[in-house]
This record gives structure tokens, sequence and C-alpha cells, in this order.
């Protein structure tokens, strides 16, 4: 099946960009990726099985696109973390302080977190995501929770 | 509130500003072509390999030790260079009241795919530190190439400004955007985008 490009960009352009920002902590770069991303698809002749497994495709292709920038020679002054937070309006200050938190946090925990919490992919489909082992994963998500816990105390449950 | 929906909560404030619209992706996929082309034909001469910043004084870890001249905020800095063992460099200096550190490391590629390690200078102008944008208390933007500063408060249209500098024939391209109250910007030997729509300044020792 295929979406019509469009459709496709109202209903997933703003997950692209947010695992491009993840990733690149940049939001110009951010924005690049997204369009990279969609022209990718649009150029593309590949006849997906669902809309999830399109969406799992356009996630793959951002997350590579990102790693790819972060090599490239192009280099970019970015705005800060604390910058880009100031533009942003978080319902709760704790939302703001979990946001400011998770980016703060070493690139391979960030991205299986926003895999997991966002875009609620379980252990054995952000591995076929990222290409890596489901005990990898299951690794970096129980370490990655728990620097949240000691850092956020009681704003981060014993959930999951 | 569970985790997830506390995680949903911090992180949905963020959006792209790309439009749903094919012909937008199209037109900036256009420009973007011309960058990744004008970006690969550079990764021929430099590849960063990687790049940290702290503001703390740098670890005494030995190496090579040598001093070049940055240019911090268009005010000539001395700067201490130690060469790591993996050939990066980190560099040391002082920013107003603050010391500062910043260790990265290059490699040039030639067709062959052969790497050469960058010099210092190289990967200094790689890694900013002959270049920046701010904005004075009074308002105005100003960028600063090396000894250069450059009044580029009216230069701004619709929050982006492009400036291509020229000194003596050689060419260096800023495309600085406002966000915010930052100015993230590229640099680059190669215009990145529409050529037609940089400001031209001519600059002169």
């Amino acid at each position: 099946m295929r979406i019509e490009t469009e459709l496709l960009m109202n209903r997933y352009k703003d997950h692209v960009f947010r695992i491009a920002y993840n990733i690149c902590k940049n939001p110009a770069d951010a924005d690049d990726i997204v369009q990279e991303t969609f022209m990718k698809y649009h150029m593309s002749k590949i006849e997906f099985e669902s809309e999830e497994h399109i969406k799992a495709w356009l996630i793959r292709v951002a997350i590579n696109q990102s790693k790819d920038l972060l090599r490239s020679f192009w280099h970019r002054k970015s705005l800060s973390l604390n910058e880009y937070r100031e533009t942003l309006s978080f319902e709760t200050e704790t939302a703001g302080n979990v946001f400011e938190q998770v980016m703060a946090l070493s690139p391979k925990y960030r991205i299986i977190l926003h895999l997991f919490y966002y875009e609620d992919y379980n252990v054995k489909e952000i591995s076929k995501i990222l290409e890596i082992t489901e005990s990898n994963v299951k690794v970096r998500l129980s370490r990655g929770r728990k620097i949240l816990k000691n850092i956020l105390k009681e704003d981060w449950k014993d959930d999951e | 509130m569970t985790n997830r929906e506390l995680y949903k909560q911090a992180f949905s404030p963020l959006h792209t500003s790309v439009k749903s619209s094919l012909n937008t992706v199209r037109e900036d996929n256009t420009k973007k072509v011309f960058k990744m082309k004008s970006g690969l034909a550079a990764c021929i001469v430099l590849f960063l390999l990687f790049s940290s910043m702290a503001s703390a004084y740098a670890a005494d870890v030995g190496g090579i030790r040598e001093t070049i001249h940055l240019w911090i905020y268009g005010k000539e800095v001395d700067a201490t260079v130690i060469v790591n063992e993996d050939n990066s460099y980190t560099f040391s200096y002082r920013d107003g009241e603050e010391e500062k550190s910043i260790t990265a490391g290059g490699v040039s590629l030639d067709e062959d795919g052969e790497g050469t390690a960058l010099s210092a200078e190289e990967v200094a102008w790689g890694s900013g530190l002959y270049d920046d944008v701010v904005e004075k208390e009074d308002g105005t933007i100003w960028l600063y190439y090396y000894s250069y500063e450059i009044d580029i408060t009216d230069l701004f249209e619709d929050n982006v400004c492009k400036v291509e500098l020229n000194e003596d024939g050689e060419k260096i391209f800023f495309d600085i955007s406002k966000e915010g109250h930052g100015f993230p910007y590229g640099i680059s030997q190669k215009p990145q985008g529409l050529m037609k729509n940089y400001n031209i300044v001519n600059i002169k020792e």
C-alpha cells in the first residue's frame, strides 16, 4: 500500500521531527531531516504492508539521516538546549524537566526511550528499527530509566 | 500520571516548521540536493570526526603542545593546543572570564579515500573557533569572522540572513537564522541554497 505524501506528512511530520531532534539536538537540522525523509518516501517505489509499516520505515530513515548529518562537513551553530527550551510551551514544569533530563542523556539511551515512551514501540520492534539485539535494547532502556529515576526522583514513577 | 504520559507531555510541544506541502518538499529538496552535493565535495577535504565542548579547564593529558590564534568575537585569542593520541586536538582558551576547552579532530580524504589528519587550524575552522553571530544589548546583530565585525541587523529577511563574505576573491558563505534568542548558523566554502539570495559583503584587511 501507499499513502499520499502530503497526507502522510500531516500525520507524521512532527513524529519525524521529534526523533531527528532527539538525535541532532538542533531544530534547524531536524527540519531538514523531515524534508529529506518525506522526499525519500515520495521518490521511493516501495509497496508497504500497512500504515504502521510506513511509519516504521519513516522513523528508520529519519534516524539514519540524522546520524549521517552529524557526520557531515557542514557545521552549524545550534540553539543551545536552554535557548530551544525557552521557545517551547510545556504544560507543566515537570514536563519541561523531563524534556531537559532526557536530552541530557547519552544519545544511545535517548533514542530508545523515545521510541518506547513516545512512539509506543516494544523492545522487539525497537530492536528491528535500530537493527540491534533485543537484549541490547533492554539494557539501554533499563539504564536510561534508572538515570532518569535518579535525577527526577518522585516525578519519574517505578512503573514501566 | 504514568511515565509514558509524562514523557509524551514533555515531547509534545516540539513541532517542525516544515509545511505539509509536496511543493515545499520539492522546492526544499532541490535546495537540499545542492547542499548535499557541495557537502559531499567538501567531505573530500574535511571530515570532522567528533567535537565536544565544555566550559572547564582542559585536563592536562600530555601530548604535543602548540599555540595557535583563535578569533573569539573578533578578538584574537591565544589557544593552547594539545595533540591527542588519536590525532584529535584539545583547544584551551579564555573567553572573557571563562576558560573553555574544545576537543575535535578530522581527516582529509583524497579521491582514493586515503585519510590524512587535519592541521589544528583546519580543525579549529571546522569547529567554529573563528566565527560567531551575536546580538548586542542594543538589539543589533553582528557577524564575527576572524577580525571582521559586520553589522548584519538589516540583512535579515523572514528571520533568515544569508551572507557571502568576499576577501580578495576568497568566498565564505553564512546561512544564519533567528530562532528564539539564538542564531543557529552554518558556514561553508560553497553556497548552501540559491546563490542569488546571499548578501555580498566585501571585506579587506
